[in-house]
């Protein structure tokens, strides 16, 4: 395969032009679905394949700023992308994680670090693919009571969420976010954009599989525009981190353009898969890839560094194949449709 | 008048707001995590031969900020020339790309 080898010249070696745009692809794809930058696949992806680990941070931001400007125009084209809730949350998040940034500091002058947030990060991946999975179930059996027709089914729509009772805090200055529909106080964004921000940078991620349920969850922003809103998010993110990274050298270029070039077709692919799928469905295969996240993060924890990596590489592979199914499936059906009615396009309909 | 007044202050306020909070704040965002060291490495041109590979090496060797640059702009304008390439493939499959409307 030494003819699909190409010579990175920052790194200085050669690299398989395949498994870069693989890379790109896998989290292209779930990156456009979810609304989460994917930094978690990438790096152990480069790492199982013997890219040089000095570069893989910055290499993945770099081509996480490029893929994400694909899937927050898609997005926001869908009208999925709340621009303002995304700048509250920006403002909420630098806070945040400066905060985080310090703790972490003052863990680490105590020789905590290390074993508390690894701790913290299981606890935390379990916490957050439990409630988006037990909510997943919630909404099926709530959905199935109310087909039903039985007494004292309430459909969970008409029950009083939590984000409900948190927009109702009305502390000036009170704003409309049109494209989620949402009226609350200027200060819910900002704190809850500074609650995940700690959270990010305590952990030491980027914090989009924190935001995206945060969003729907506290804001209470449908699910499709909380990945469209978490997704512009990660484009700022990603453009700042990948420019601090290569002002320290940080970025092999060449293996960041063709990531960026299988990502932002796996980018839109996935992005167009939401147009099919149900937000619940959506939920349910984040809550999975949650908990593939969880279950690696163990391995690592029991010193299987390498089966960690292999298990999100898989699962990256496994899940993005769901979503381009599912994506196929929906092209098809939406195609037969049009053929059926002679013209326009069915709009609306969903897995 | 006077309301007209104060409202299109307001408006040009809170786009001075926004625009300040687009390249002012994202400055502490790295915060999080150890920070990146400075690496100190010569890309070798020695064998390079003229071309999009050796201008990079070549960019990379003599200025890291204009490297920098170069990244974004790159990655930037990639991003969105495949974006709206892909957009035209979709299109063309029959794929309705407009407004959707969210339902759970």
């Amino acid at each position: 395969m030494d003819w699909m080898n190409v010579y990175l010249p920052i790194a200085g070696m050669e690299f398989n032009v395949g498994l870069l745009l693989l890379i790109g692809f896998t989290v292209g794809v779930c990156g456009g679905f979810f609304g989460i930058g994917g930094a978690w696949i990438v790096t152990p992806a480069l790492n199982i394949f013997g890219f040089p680990m000095a570069y893989a941070i910055g290499t993945d931001l770099a081509h996480m700023g490029g893929k994400s400007v694909v899937s927050t125009m898609r997005h926001g084209k869908f009208g999925n992308v709340d621009y303002l809730l995304g700048i509250c949350m920006i403002v909420g998040t630098t806070t945040g994680m400066e905060v985080g940034a310090r703790l972490v500091m003052h863990l680490e002058k105590l020789g905590l670090a290390e074993s508390w947030i690894r701790v913290a990060y299981i606890i935390f991946l379990a916490f957050i693919g439990s409630y988006v999975l037990y909510d997943y179930i919630r909404f099926v059996r709530s959905q199935k009571l109310a087909q039903s027709g039985k007494e004292g089914a309430t459909p969970l729509a008409k029950k009083e969420t939590l984000a409900q009772r948190l927009q109702r805090i009305s502390i000036p200055p009170v704003v409309t976010f049109k494209a989620s529909g949402v009226r609350c106080s200027f200060w819910l964004p900002v704190l809850v954009g500074f609650a995940t921000g700690i959270v990010a940078a305590v952990l030491g991620v980027g914090g989009g599989f924190i935001r995206m349920p945060a969003l729907i969850y506290l804001i209470g922003c449908p699910t499709l525009v909380a990945v469209g809103t978490d997704l512009f998010e990660v484009m700022i993110t990603g453009a700042y981190g990948a420019f601090t990274y290569a002002l320290k050298g940080r970025v092999e270029l060449v293996a960041a353009v063709w990531m960026l070039v299988g990502a932002a077709v796996g980018a839109q692919m996935g992005t167009v898969a939401v147009k099919y799928v149900r937000g619940y469905s959506i939920r349910l295969l984040f809550a999975i890839t949650i908990f593939v996240a969880l279950f690696s993060v163990l391995a690592k924890q029991l010193g299987m560094q390498m089966t960690a990596s292999i298990m999100i590489l898989a699962a990256g592979i496994t899940i993005s194949s769901v979503i381009i199914i599912l994506l196929i499936k929906g092209v098809v059906r939406e195609r037969q449709e049009r053929r059926k009615k002679g013209q326009g396009f069915a709009k609306g309909d969903r897995l | 008048m006077e309301r007209l007044f104060r409202e299109s202050l307001f408006a040009r306020a809170r786009w001075l707001g926004q625009l300040l909070v687009f390249f002012l704040l994202p400055l502490p965002l790295f915060a999080g995590g150890k920070p990146a060291t400075m690496l100190v490495n010569v890309a070798d041109t020695r064998d390079l031969e003229p071309g999009i590979t050796l201008f990079i090496a070549q960019l990379y060797n003599e200025s890291h900020y204009l490297f920098a640059l170069f990244c974004i702009v790159v990655m930037g304008s990639v991003g969105l020339a495949l974006g709206l390439l892909a957009d035209r493939l979709f299109i063309l499959l029959g794929v309705h790309l407009g407004r959707l409307s969210h339902h759970e």
